[in-house]
């Protein structure tokens, strides 16, 4: 009854331990922050019945999105018991907050994680395949994965985002997070044939990966930061800043993932502090842009070095 | 041409292949056979370049050789997650009615993601995309590994069709199709080039490789069985 826990709890573990102490460090305390806030918030009624009906959905989702319901349904005894559990033990946080403001709502809770835990629904293995993704040419694939992976997460955000553009800072805070969602599209390494598709030479190969990311990064996020300065003209140089500073980061990103490429393998042994820097970066951006600027040209002649044997032929 | 001279591999210490002289005429299918271990990747890595040798060298029509010319297909591959068949061909080839005609020999669900292809489709997409490619050399590692019947004797038939106008080296442990297939099989053992057969000797390759093979073990089989006489 406990196995899909016990599975759950070793992934949870490994997961943390390959995105390293930094993002995990980020990722506990936004979910720590998402808390606190949630607490403060949940004094009234209508925002509890909000924060309900926001938590049955968000549980929905992920049970339709899961891809791992053919093997519990195969392999874990009591499959629906063994969700419902596992449901309820990765959103014991939020329960106990609704149950405290409202005692009335744990069995509403009960129910509704009971009915969407015994749904047996089996995602369509067609591919999710719209307009947006479509117009993405298909020689900028980390784009149509990372799309297609977190499209969802990204038009919410970006929504968020735009209907927030009127509070100061809010906005921004939903285009970092927009903006980590993005960096990671260059997580993935590719398989070697990937990178001789292009036939281009070493640099011309990273010139093109980094101005591509880029370009792509900026059409993205400028209408985001253009809301926001109809709203608040006022912080145009935080704007500016915070856009550099995205780019910046974006670039590095690339020349991260390419600065320990093998072509042997598709996991990428990527140094865990150097990703860290990243995502810390985007989030407290004075503090790392000198070093962030640095390791751009350090991991420029890492990925040239690193990439030349796969692409000396193409000069 | 292909020409490939007194070459050594190593992997650190450890040379994987030692002195290895080939020759590769245009339009021939030239297979490479040997257990595992013998150096066959290596080889093929070698002459692709990515893996640079410690001594020798290998020339195509006399000057040296570059991935222009090369098509590789790799034993194993892995593919960027969350991409459907078609965007990751369209990579290769930008006609998708082209994909769509090469499709209809293997009848691969191109509009799904890779990810939720079987081993036996995944080979399928990778020989797609080295096939529809125009260079000139196309070494296939280990094709037919995971293909169905059907698929196998597909890929045979390809692979005849496209040595009209192109160089290929090929490798596989299923000695009764390279011997279908080759102009010219090369054994290697250990990292050494232990015999070269042409298509009238074919019929030496079984009792060279498979005689010695089962001599070694015979002994040990009845051992571990308990029959020892």
């Amino acid at each position: 009854m406990f196995s899909l826990l016990i599975i759950r709890f070793c992934q949870l573990k490994r997961i943390l331990s390959s995105i390293g102490v930094f993002r995990s460090i980020i990722v506990i305390l936004l979910l720590l922050l998402a808390l606190v806030s949630l607490n403060y918030y949940s004094h009234s009624t209508s925002t509890i019945k909000f924060v309900f009906i926001s938590y049955v959905l968000l549980i929905l989702y992920i049970h339709f999105n899961r891809n791992d319901k053919a093997f519990i349904y195969k392999h874990i005894k009591n499959p629906i018991f063994s969700i419902f559990l596992e449901y309820l033990t990765f959103s014991l946080p939020i329960i106990i907050i609704l149950t405290i403001y409202k005692p009335l709502i744990f069995p509403f809770i009960l129910f509704a994680v009971l009915f969407v835990s015994s749904l047996n629904i089996i995602k369509n293995k067609r591919s999710r395949n719209n307009k947006i993704l479509k117009k993405i040419p298909t020689w900028y694939f980390e784009w149509i994965s990372g799309f297609r992976k977190y499209y969802y997460s990204i038009i919410l955000l970006y929504f968020i985002s735009i209907f927030l553009s009127f509070i100061p800072f809010a906005s921004l805070v939903c285009s970092t997070a927009i903006t980590i969602v993005l960096i990671s599209f260059y997580d993935e390494t590719e398989p070697r044939n990937l990178i001789e598709v292009f036939q281009l030479s070493t640099s011309k190969f990273l010139l093109f990966k980094v101005f591509s990311a880029i370009k792509l990064y900026t059409i993205i996020i400028i209408p985001l930061l253009s809301f926001y300065l109809i709203y608040n003209i006022a912080h145009w140089h935080i704007c500016i800043y915070f856009l550099l500073n995205s780019i910046l980061t974006v670039s590095y990103s690339v020349l991260l993932k390419y600065s320990s490429y093998s072509y042997q393998t598709a996991s990428n042994s990527v140094n865990p502090i150097l990703k860290g820097i990243a995502a810390v970066n985007i989030i407290l951006p004075v503090v790392f842009v000198p070093l962030v600027f640095l390791l751009n040209f350090y991991l420029l002649f890492k990925s040239f070095s690193n990439l030349n044997p796969i692409l000396n032929d193409f000069d | 041409m292909i020409s490939i001279k007194d070459l050594t591999v190593a992997y650190g210490f450890n040379t994987v292949l030692h002195n290895i002289n080939l020759s590769i005429s245009s339009g021939e299918i030239y297979g490479i056979v040997g257990l595992n271990g013998a150096g066959k990747t290596t080889l093929f890595n070698t002459i692709y370049g990515i893996k640079t040798p410690l001594s020798g060298s290998i020339k195509y029509n006399d000057s040296k050789i570059s991935k222009k010319d090369i098509t590789f297909l790799e034993t194993e591959n892995y593919y960027f997650s969350h991409i459907t068949g078609y965007e990751y061909l369209s990579l290769f080839v930008k006609d998708i009615q082209i994909i769509n005609e090469w499709n209809k020999l293997f009848n691969l669900p191109l509009d799904e993601l890779i990810d939720t292809y079987s081993t036996g489709m995944r080979k399928k997409i990778s020989i797609l995309s080295v096939i529809t490619q125009k260079k000139p050399l196309l070494i296939l590692d280990e094709p037919f590994n995971g293909l169905d019947l059907q698929s196998s004797r597909t890929l045979s038939v390809i692979i005849k069709e496209l040595s009209k106008n192109r160089t290929i080296i090929i490798s596989s442990h299923i000695l009764e199709t390279v011997i279908n297939i080759c102009s010219t099989i090369c054994y290697l053992k250990n990292g050494v080039v232990e015999s070269i057969w042409d298509k009238n000797s074919f019929h030496l390759i079984e009792e060279k490789i498979f005689s010695v093979l089962d001599s070694e073990n015979l002994s040990l089989i009845r051992d571990l069985i308990g029959q020892k006489h």
